[in-house]
């Protein structure tokens, strides 16, 4: 077989190589990021139901609609305001797709009650 | 022939026409020719063109590849009767038409003398050739194209995966001193006078909003009363009241300041780190009644209850030249645990003054 025959042929055997390697890599990109966004999801949906059971009766779980993927956490009358901070980064480490934006503690944070009020609001973060 | 050739020229070249053959019996031929006449097969070219009803061929043993076939076309196009001819190894190669034929003819070695000296001008090669034997090459250029466009695409892939498919950590950025729990040194050093209203964290910053701590019924606790004066006789007949009477007086709020003060050169300031301890960051309604009773204890000179300062001075708001006379008060005024007033007329039996500051220095229950 001719030199440039059989160099040809294996450069042939090659680049039929990378095309199902580049292939394969795409195939896993799709599948990576399909996972990605159903891990995503799920994450967020676990996020809410843990924030609920960590509020408590006593809180309430707010979904915003803008921006979207956010919500608002209140909890009142918060008698250890220590614990009301823990449990605040306790949310934030339950919501791990999802930033905090807005946080406040006191009796001043809600004009409708004057009992010590917790308000922290987390919005929805890309990737 | 070098003139024609400026680098390599061909060992023999040759030419002819078949009537009625097709493109592919004209490569058929001129291969043929090439495998039966040539020595270096691998080493020769051909190239085919269509000519009246036929097809012109040509082969050439060695050389660059370039052909006669445009020249020789255009020849005998525009001047059929002519005798065109260009040089085949040493020897001239004569092209003509005859009978409305053409007719090709390798000349003889003393024939080829006289056309080449006789000063007409040969045909010139500019057309492509092909070559009689593959060596490859096609087979090379399109493994290497396919190759190339696999690479590409593979490395294309490889960019679309770390750019759009590369996930992100499950966790973003996360400073621990931004935490919420990690905030909390912002509170817990506000004094006592101060109530934090709120803990805030907004556009990426926190910050802390305090205000006064002000209780309904109680001075300013960092305002202490200036101590009053009173005569020797006011102050004798307030202790002659608290003597006979066996009890705990209820006294106008005067006398019970001189009971205190008199004991006592000055008030006691108003300390917030014994009044406060650690400071809670926010107030709420149970730390109110609590901070009532934390500041009355802590800023007993202050007070202006009659009751709490009646309570709070009869064991030490004694005179000092008052207790080392007079027995010791045993009534039904109790001293109090950790009270060391109480112990005051027990001190100074032996006539000595016992030492004013002592017997009142803040300490009361």
């Amino acid at each position: 077989m001719k030199p440039r025959v059989l160099a040809g042929l294996m450069l042939v055997v090659g680049g039929m190589a990378c095309f199902g390697a580049g292939a394969v890599i795409m195939r896993e990109a799709f599948d990576t990021s399909r996972l990605e966004a159903s891990r995503t999801r799920k994450t967020n949906e676990q996020c809410q139901v843990r924030l609920k059971e960590l509020v408590g009766e006593t809180g309430e779980v707010k979904i915003m609609t803008a921006p979207s993927n956010s919500f608002e956490v209140t909890v009142r009358n918060v008698t250890d305001p220590r614990k009301a901070l823990s449990d605040a980064s306790h949310a934030k480490a339950l919501c791990p797709k999802h930033s905090l934006v807005y946080l406040c503690l006191g009796d001043k944070c809600d004009p409708a009650s004057k009992t010590v009020t917790l308000k922290m609001r987390m919005t929805g973060r890309q990737g | 022939m070098r003139e024609v050739y400026a680098d390599v020229a061909p060992q023999r070249i040759l030419m002819g026409w078949g009537e009625g053959l097709s493109k592919n019996d004209a490569i058929a031929y001129a291969k043929g020719y090439i495998q039966r006449r040539f020595e270096a097969v691998e080493a020769s070219w051909y190239a085919v063109a269509p000519f009246m009803g036929g097809y012109l061929w040509e082969v050439h043993e060695g050389g660059p590849g370039k052909a006669y076939m445009p020249a020789v076309l255009t020849a005998l196009s525009q001047d059929p009767g002519g005798q065109h001819w260009f040089p085949s190894g040493d020897r001239a190669f004569q092209v003509m038409m005859r009978d409305g034929k053409p007719l090709c003819i390798l000349l003889s070695k003393s024939e080829s003398n006289e056309i080449i000296n006789s000063g007409k001008a040969p045909l010139l090669p500019s057309g492509k050739m092909a070559r009689a034997v593959n060596k490859g090459t096609g087979m090379l250029v399109v493994g290497a194209t396919l190759f190339g466009a696999g690479f590409s695409f593979m490395i294309g892939a490889g960019i679309f995966y770390a750019i759009s498919a590369n996930p992100a950590p499950q966790f973003g950025d996360i400073k621990f001193e931004n935490m919420p729990h990690a905030q909390w040194h912002l509170v817990a050093n506000v004094p006592a006078t101060k109530i934090v209203s709120k803990l805030e964290f907004d556009k990426g910053a926190w910050k802390v909003e305090t205000r006064e701590h002000v209780i309904k019924g109680v001075n300013d606790p960092t305002k202490a009363d200036p101590a009053p004066s009173f005569t020797p006789a006011e102050r004798s007949s307030a202790s002659d009241a608290l003597e006979t009477d066996g009890e705990v007086q209820r006294h106008p709020a005067p006398h019970a300041h001189d009971q205190t003060h008199s004991a006592s050169p000055a008030p006691a300031p108003y300390d917030p780190a014994h009044a406060s301890g650690s400071a809670p960051p926010v107030k709420h309604a149970d730390d109110e009644a609590k901070g009532r009773e934390h500041r009355t204890r802590a800023t007993t000179g202050a007070d202006s209850s009659p009751h709490s300062v009646a309570r709070t001075t009869k064991p030490a708001s004694k005179p000092a030249e008052a207790v080392s006379t007079a027995k010791p008060t045993t009534g039904k005024t109790q001293p109090q645990p950790g009270d060391r007033t109480a112990n005051a007329p027990k001190a100074t039996t032996a006539g000595k003054p016992a030492p004013a500051p002592k017997a009142s220095n803040g300490e009361t229950p």
